[in-house]
């Protein structure tokens, strides 16, 4: 068997030299696309897991021989370079023995390599022509139960990864075309949901077979080395796309720092993400030094969560417009400090990774990259306040279901988040999370048909958008209780901004509302909502019939749920606006209190906006006075910093 | 040269607000060190609940210009001003 360096230097005699016109090439890339598009198609297909098949959690990307993505096709944008670890693991260590055979399928979910927690598995088969590794395909979904400590694959209460359930190292699950049932086991044995486990791992291999069908017959067609010329020269024309549109922008160092409250269960912790963005020429340098510390809860990124998180921002807002592939990577410079959350130590719990802080750093270095555009008028369209980052609620179960089996999964409510507003247009009420923006959320109906909860309201949260000049998108709100039919239910969440709201807005807005988590029950809660009753629509609304509520953190571990219970929130998944709320049109501020978006509070205190409440018309009168009393505060209020101190 | 929804590079390199030309600082400067600043609190501000004062203290900044509202920023009390932008001029 040949050395790992022989096998690439095999495969890079073997494009070299291949006279690929241009027109060969754009049709060639544009095959290998639509091949990774297919593939993660069937994935998605095949899965019955609502992350994938709704959510969107699954990647499909072609790798070269040594592991770099020549062509990603991706929901989850944190995946898109966060599994060229694997290959590079399994060619170090499984090359010379136990070797690397033509139909081998091997798995990895090991957050410190690749993907981003143990939730995300990836399977990876290596592709041969006459005997050669050339190639390699690979698929990934977010398969939400791993045999954690608590059901759903994201314990809050993690203090290790150990905590987190099992964690693959590149085993096989297949050998040389036929299924290794010994090595399935050790998942299959230590999983709640097996029956889930495996319809998710036969997406991944039906996938892959898609995949694989493809890219041979496109070498048969037009010859192994072509195709391999066109792999690399995707790398080259995404690298040339990412750094024309860099020299474009003005250079200069543009600078966040992010927030959160709760580092797990039960644990309030006030921690910081520093990002600094630093633009020379055709390179970014983005340096994360003065970040908090690794945390003891599962709140911290392992080294690629954290580029998977930059990657969620720069692949939709800075570089959209760039296929995606290995080569956008190569103008950036990432800077992470040791044992810190956005680069935990060995062994450290990293189940909140995509949540927490991954979705604050997306969220801050998506902010920056909009304030870099500012320096060129061609890309004012693409500025962006922050999309939904650290606030929000994702709420995980297990138990047994109405229809009598186990499971252990998530709701997917947070996928529709706001969206931050433009520079000349507001963001999108719950219109999608940054880091995966074609996500859709279940309808009521089929979640309550498949899963053990019924709804007493699921709506567009009001004054949760950033209020700004142009308001931030809202979030979810909803309240649940516990099917009267499922034997045992136990529930919790993972959330954060409950004290420090997690998302700013850009250039004057108001930073959005804070996360407001409750569980109400008593005797008699249940009988208040009979069929046809008019039902709460908000957090305030519910507690007010409750004998008995309580106020959680952000963050709580898996508890027991009654029939009767309700857990409920408000305040989650807004995102920022942009400018200053006394320039917002009055006639807008009107739209958005008839909308449900903002209250009459919020119109007339932060807006300066007086409605009538009878007649729901603006006081045009009173409007203008008191915006004269915000500034005139303003100018009272206001003292220079320099003279403070 | 615009760097912020309300905020220039002016031919001089100086900072300037949009709305008003309100000349704030050097365009090499931190703007919010030369600008009103107020500090509020979360909850004054409807939709926000904060039950722990010592997390998040809102802090404003304004044109002195004008009183534009140019930045809001949410950190612990004390917290000295993010350098947000720094344009190579």
């Amino acid at each position: 068997m040949l050395k790992k360096e022989q096998i690439i230097e095999e495969a890079k005699h073997m494009r070299e030299g291949v006279d690929l016109s241009d027109v060969e090439y754009e049709i060639l890339s544009y095959r290998l696309y639509s091949l990774v598009n297919e593939s993660r198609q069937a994935v998605m297909r095949v899965s019955g897991s609502p992350v994938v098949a709704e959510g969107g959690e699954a990647l499909f990307a072609i790798y070269n021989t040594e592991g770099l993505g020549a062509a990603l096709a991706c929901g989850l944008l944190l995946h898109m370079m966060g599994t060229q670890g694997f290959i590079e693991e399994i060619l170090n260590l499984q090359l010379e023995h136990p070797g690397i055979n033509d139909g081998d399928i091997f798995m990895y979910n090991e957050p410190s390599i690749g993907g981003i927690h143990a939730c995300d598995q990836w399977l990876g088969t290596p592709i041969f022509r006459e005997n050669k590794l050339v190639a390699w395909l690979g698929a990934l979904t977010h398969t939400a139960e791993t045999g954690a400590i608590e059901p759903g694959g994201m314990p809050p209460s993690s203090r290790s990864l150990l905590h987190e359930g099992y964690r693959v190292q590149g085993i096989k699950v297949q050998e040389k075309g036929k299924l290794n049932q010994a090595a399935l086991n050790c998942v299959l044995r230590s999983t709640r949901d097996p029956a889930y486990y495996m319809l998710d791992m036969h997406a991944k291999i039906a996938g892959l077979n898609v995949g694989k069908n493809r890219l041979l017959k496109l070498m048969d067609q037009y010859g192994t080395k072509t195709i391999l010329a066109v792999m690399e020269r995707n790398m080259e024309y995404s690298e040339g796309l990412a750094r024309a549109k860099l020299r474009e922008l003005r250079d200069g160092t543009w600078r966040a720092v992010i927030y959160g409250d709760c580092e797990g269960s039960d644990l309030e912790k006030l921690w910081r993400i520093n990002v600094t963005m630093t633009k020379k020429g055709d390179k970014l340098i983005i340096d994360f030094t003065g970040s908090s510390g690794t945390n003891l809860g599962p709140v911290n990124c392992m080294r690629p969560g954290t580029i998977g998180a930059i990657f969620v921002a720069i692949g939709s807002q800075l570089f959209w417009e760039v296929p995606w592939n290995y080569g956008m990577w190569k103008p950036l410079e990432v800077i992470l400090p040791e044992d810190s959350l956005v680069n935990a130590k060995w062994m450290s719990p990293c189940a909140m990774c995509p949540p927490v802080p991954g979705t604050s750093i997306s969220a801050a270095v998506g902010e920056l990259v909009g304030k870099m555009y500012f320096t060129n008028q061609k890309y004012w369209n693409d500025i962006n306040a922050c999309w939904r980052g650290g606030c929000s609620c994702s709420i995980l179960y297990g138990g047994v279901t109405q229809h009598g089996y186990r499971t252990g999964t998530m709701f997917s409510e947070s996928w529709g988040s706001g969206t931050g507003a433009g520079i000349d247009r507001d963001g999108v009420d719950t219109g999608g999370l940054l880091m995966t923006v074609e996500s859709c959320i279940a309808d009521v109906e089929m979640s309550e048909l498949q899963n053990p909860f019924l709804y007493l309201w699921r709506r567009e949260g009001i004054d949760t958008g950033g209020a700004a000049r142009w308001r931030g998108g809202s979030g979810v709100s909803l309240a649940i209780m516990a099917h009267h039919k499922s034997p045992y239910i136990e529930l919790g969440w993972l959330g954060q901004g409950k004290e420090t709201s997690g998302v700013y807005s850009s250039c004057g807005g108001y930073p959005i509302s804070s996360f407001f988590p409750v569980i109400c029950r008593g005797p008699g809660l249940k009988e208040k909502f009979p069929k046809g009753a008019s039902k709460p629509n908000c957090v305030d609304e519910l507690t007010k019939l409750s004998r008995k509520t309580k106020e959680y953190p952000s963050m709580v571990s898996i508890r027991p749920i009654k029939d009767g219970d309700i857990f409920a929130f408000d305040g989650a998944h807004g995102a920022g606006g942009m400018g200053d709320p006394l320039d917002r049109e009055p006639e807008r501020v009107l739209s958005d209190v008839k909308n449900g978006y903002h209250s009459f509070e919020m119109a007339s205190k932060v807006y300066g906006v007086v409605i009538d409440p009878d007649t729901v018309k603006v006081n045009e009168k009173a409007t203008k006075k008191r915006r004269e009393e915000i500034i005139a505060e303003r100018k009272k209020i206001g003292k220079i910093w320099k003279e403070k101190k | 040269m615009r760097i912020h929804y309300y905020l220039e590079i002016d031919e001089n390199k100086k900072i300037r607000c949009l709305k008003c030309g309100k000349i704030i600082c050097d365009a090499t400067e931190n703007y919010k060190l030369h600008v009103p600043q107020a500090e509020r609190d979360p909850g004054e501000i409807p939709g926000r609940r904060p039950k722990k004062p010592e997390f998040a203290t809102y802090y404003e900044y304004y044109c002195p210009g004008c009183f534009t509202m140019l930045d809001v920023e949410t950190k612990p009390k004390g917290t000295p001003p993010v350098h947000d932008i720094q344009i190579k001029v």
